[in-house]
């Protein structure tokens, strides 16, 4: 976010949990934040009526994910159920509430976060590694149904940063990944920023695609 | 204001013309100093020096195959004995040929696996000993979007493309320890090379199919480019970018 | 009496007014169309020396493609409600413009009314509503052909070409005699540069044949017209009007110098009709009647079989007893041309031929040829090792390796590696047949939107138009007893 408002661009923003690290991010920026839980139906339907009545924007991130380092027999229904509604219904419903009302003002570019590209094998958590195939699968099929309107929708595929959901993960596979991934090393926020902020700006022929972000693996 | 690749010190082989001629003047236009490499057109390598030029960019220029391993060496040696080194290489020089099968000689074949595959391998080997030792380097190897799922293409040329991504994959892996990248850039059916040749149906056939529902044009697909190959850059590496309008 | 193939509606020589026909085959295999005339008796003409092949060719239908418009109603019934009317089962693929009345020559064989005292010249803005209105009907305009009379012979000529390449008409043709041409450079040079071909008549190398066909020596104007587009890149379609026992035995000659001359990209064969202002007198006897089979097969006697009657395929935009055509692949090593047949089936012409009169780059033609090279190349036949390479050489024509090519280079490499023969068959009132009127897709346009097929226009309509006619004649009783009687009824 900090890399969209680097470039003198406005921007509004959500938090769920977070809200000191959300006031932080309003002060040093300027942006707008505001609280909303996407496994809340009603409320994520009524910001993204009240988003689409505002003025459709020109780009929309999704960035939300949750996960959770359990085995496969610790993961109970509602953290799938969790998981699908955060990491992949939210993102879903965003596209299909603004993807039109940005076509209808010329165009726009949603860029979807996520983990997979499906080209990796990594022992990742059950629930965590499904909803990213789901991101994926859906950005290719948004990019289908949203070109002809003129939104390109991508994904990035972000490897482990040294903060936020990589905490999710096992500690062995985060240290793993630290050995044997091309760059030796765990991402920034930073930098995986200025990739979404390159797709979301720069990009103006590619839609429907998942680029990884990830040091190599 | 100072460009994004500011004194970047960069190389694009087949370099005179389509894509590899507007990634030179894009990379120009961000401040980088620019080199390219060409086969045989020289009226076209006259004149991408002299847009170059028109850019206050003074570029270097080399006439010769990119399957000569003496040729590669010779073309890294000159640009690190006049930069200092090389930051950026971007392997796009390829071989438009399209032919069935049935008429896929063996001479077409070497042509086009020299050209597409044998070329970034002698040219990043040339290249990578110098980024190596400044730890510091990236790589961008043009593909194209027939390499990334089944579509018609001809099979020398995918194939040499689906090696290319290899190429790309295992080098992202084998040098990434040492700070350098190497990504892929597969553009889909652009203004330039091959879409320009294609009869009016294929074009319309692309379009079609195409999600934004156009071609695409090397002015934009090498805007792409301009951040893949920066500083900016720092995280994406064995990445592959398609801009292909959705194909 | 003979088997009866088919009924149909012909028309009686002399009255032109619609008579039931019969065709029928005879015990020597030749078919005959018999009517008979309440006044001027029975009349008979054999259309065709080979019943087998006349039957089999007229079972090919030809795709659906009714006009979108059909400004006349069904009113007197085929061929007297031309325009097009509501039971015409083919739209315009070769749309006909008679620009002018005037005409350097007076042929023998000329099968259209000219006039020269008090000449017509069509205006610019009468040509501009018909573009318009074949827009309406067509969506986009492929090709206008444009005839007289002699084209070159309105003032305002090349305005005409200019209009129409700026409405993006992508084939204009010009029917001509040549002599124009010939004398005049500049003017093929301002061809060349408009894109504009030219339609050539082309009967005979022999100055003799040339005086009984044309009335005139004609062979050296015709070659230097012929040198001077070749000059400047004009192509060229040679039309030769074939006569029997006059110049049937010149067609391989003729098809020999279309192969040899690059900017001759198509043979469009007639067969002689006696209508007209020149036909209708020509001949007597008509002798020198000729069907189309019997072309074929002169071809092949004259080609030494390097092009024979299985090598054609009707069109499947028209009536397949009017168009005949067959595509053949130069050698650029000079070996003799392969016509595409040897390479594909027949139903792959036929299906690359249905959306327009000529080849034309597409997926179905692209994928016919992608077969055809796997086959010839699995194939151990002696031919297919030259056709290979000859296919090779034209893929590295479209996608030379050294350069990059702009796609109208590519397409004018496409077009010069093949050729295409026509034989197309007009009808005249002793031939006329309603039937393959109804298929017709080669229409006479007019400003007003009507669209007449061009053998009931020469034959039936053009009298009508005192443009073109000393005498313009109406026509009441032309449709029939029968229908006047109705139309009796209806007033």
């Amino acid at each position: 976010m900090r890399a969209l408002v680097a470039r003198g661009l406005p921007v509004d923003f959500t938090w769920c949990e977070g809200e000191a690290r959300a006031r932080a991010l309003s002060e040093a920026t300027g942006a707008v934040g505001r609280r909303l839980d996407l496994t809340d139906r009603a409320a994520l339907q009524g910001f993204l009526r009240a988003v689409v009545d505002e003025g459709a924007p020109d780009v929309v991130l999704h960035c939300a994910a949750v996960s959770q380092a359990r085995g496969l027999q610790d993961l109970t229904d509602d953290d799938w159920d969790r998981a699908v509604e955060v990491n992949g219904r939210s993102a879903f419903a965003l596209c299909r509430a603004l993807g039109p009302a940005m076509g209808a003002r010329g165009g726009g570019d949603i860029v979807l976060v996520g983990a997979l590209d499906r080209g990796q094998t990594l022992p990742l958590p059950v629930h965590f590694a499904a909803t990213q195939g789901m991101l994926s699968a859906m950005t290719m099929a948004l990019g289908k149904a949203l070109g002809p309107v003129g939104v390109r929708v991508n994904m990035v595929a972000l490897g482990p940063l040294g903060e936020g959901l990589s905490r999710a993960l096992p500690a062995s596979l985060v240290e793993d990944y630290r050995a044997f991934s091309a760059l030796r090393r765990l991402g920034t926020a930073e930098e995986v920023a200025r990739v979404l902020a390159w797709l979301a700006l720069e990009n103006t022929f590619m839609t429907g695609r998942v680029v990884t972000a990830n040091g190599g693996i | 204001m100072t460009g994004r690749l500011e004194g970047t010190r960069c190389l694009v082989t087949g370099g005179s013309r389509g894509l590899g001629r507007e990634l030179c003047l894009a990379f120009a236009r961000e401040g980088a100093r620019v080199a390219f490499t060409f086969r045989r057109r020289e009226a076209d390598a006259e004149d991408t020096t002299l847009r170059l030029r028109a850019l206050g960019c003074e570029p270097q220029c080399f006439q010769g195959d990119v399957a000569d391993g003496a040729h590669a060496q010779a073309v890294v040696g000159a640009l690190t004995r006049a930069w200092g080194g090389l930051d950026v290489l971007v392997n796009n020089a390829g071989v438009q040929h399209v032919v069935p099968l049935a008429l896929l000689e063996e001479p077409d074949w070497d042509l086009m696996l020299n050209t597409c595959l044998k070329g970034p391998y002698l040219f990043s080997r040339a290249a990578l000993r110098g980024m190596i030792r400044a730890r510091k380097g990236t790589i961008l190897n043009v593909g194209v979007f027939s390499s990334e799922r089944i579509v018609e293409a001809p099979a020398h040329y995918a194939a040499a493309k689906a090696g290319l991504r290899g190429l790309t994959d295992a080098l992202a892996r084998e040098v990434g320890r040492h700070g350098v990248r190497v990504n892929m850039l597969s553009p889909g059916l652009l203004d330039v090379g091959l879409g320009r040749m294609l009869m009016p149906h294929r074009v319309e056939e692309y379009r079609a199919q195409a999600a934004l529902g156009r071609t695409g044009t090397a002015e934009e697909v090498a805007r792409m480019a301009v951040f893949l190959v920066s500083d900016e850059n720092t995280f994406m590496t064995g990445a592959r970018v398609t801009p292909d309008g959705g194909l | 009496m003979g088997a009866l193939l088919h009924p149909t509606t012909s028309l009686c020589r002399t009255c032109k007014r619609a008579l039931p026909a019969l065709v029928e085959a005879r015990e020597d295999r030749s078919v005959w169309l018999s009517k008979s005339c309440p006044e001027h008796g029975a009349q008979s003409v054999r259309l065709s020396t080979d019943a087998a092949w006349y039957a089999a060719t007229r079972a090919v239908k030809p795709v659906a493609s009714a006009p979108r418009r059909t400004p006349r109603p069904v009113h007197f019934g085929c061929p007297f409600d031309c325009g097009a009317c509501a039971q015409h089962g083919q739209k315009v693929r070769l749309p006909v413009v008679t620009i002018t009345s005037a005409c350097n020559l007076d042929c023998p064989i000329c099968y259209v009314y000219n006039k020269n005292d008090g000449t017509w010249h069509m205006d610019v803005a009468a040509f501009r509503r018909i573009l318009q209105h074949l827009k309406d009907d067509l969506g986009e305009v492929d090709i206008v052909n444009f005839t007289g009379g002699e084209p070159f012979l309105h003032p305002e000529f090349m305005t005409f070409l200019e209009v129409a390449r700026d409405a993006g008409v992508h084939r204009v043709t010009i029917c001509s005699n040549g002599l124009f041409l010939a004398k005049n450079e500049p003017l093929v040079k301002r061809l060349g540069e408009l894109g504009a071909r030219v339609a050539l008549s082309f009967d005979t190398f022999d100055p003799q044949t040339d005086v009984v066909l044309q009335g005139s020596r004609l062979v050296e104007a015709k070659l230097r017209a012929l040198d001077l587009t070749e000059k400047y890149n004009v192509d060229v379609t040679l039309i030769p009007v074939m006569t029997k026992g006059m110049n049937d035995h010149e067609v391989g000659a003729i098809l020999r110098m279309a192969m040899e001359r690059p900017n001759v990209r198509h043979v469009e064969l007639h067969t002689i009709t006696y209508t007209g202002q020149g036909g209708t007198h020509f001949d007597p006897s008509r002798s020198g009647r000729i069907s189309m089979v019997e072309v074929l097969d002169r071809i092949a006697e004259t080609t030494h079989g390097w092009l024979t009657r299985e090598d054609f395929v009707s069109s499947p935009c028209a009536h397949p007893l009017c168009y005949q055509i067959a595509y053949l692949l130069l050698d650029p090593d000079g070996g003799p041309p392969v016509p595409f047949t040897r390479f594909m089936p027949r139903e792959a012409l036929y299906a690359c031929l249905a959306e327009r009169l000529y080849l034309e780059p597409s997926r179905a033609l692209e994928d016919a040829l992608q077969d055809a090279m796997d086959r010839l190349w699995v194939s151990d036949e002696p031919e297919a090792e030259r056709t290979l390479k000859i296919l090779r050489q034209l893929l590295g024509a479209l996608f030379p390796r050294d350069r990059v090519i702009t796609r109208e280079e590519a397409l004018r490499a496409a077009e010069r590696a093949s050729k295409a023969v026509y034989v197309h068959s007009h009808m005249d009132e002793d031939t006329f047949d309603v039937e393959r009127l109804a298929q017709c897709c080669d229409s006479n346009c007019a400003e007003d939107g009507t669209t007449i097929p061009v053998c009931a226009y020469n034959v039936l309509y053009k009298e009508k138009e005192a443009e073109f006619m000393a005498a313009p004649r109406s026509w009441g009783e032309r449709s029939g007893d029968v229908k006047l009687r109705r139309l009796a009824v209806l007033a």
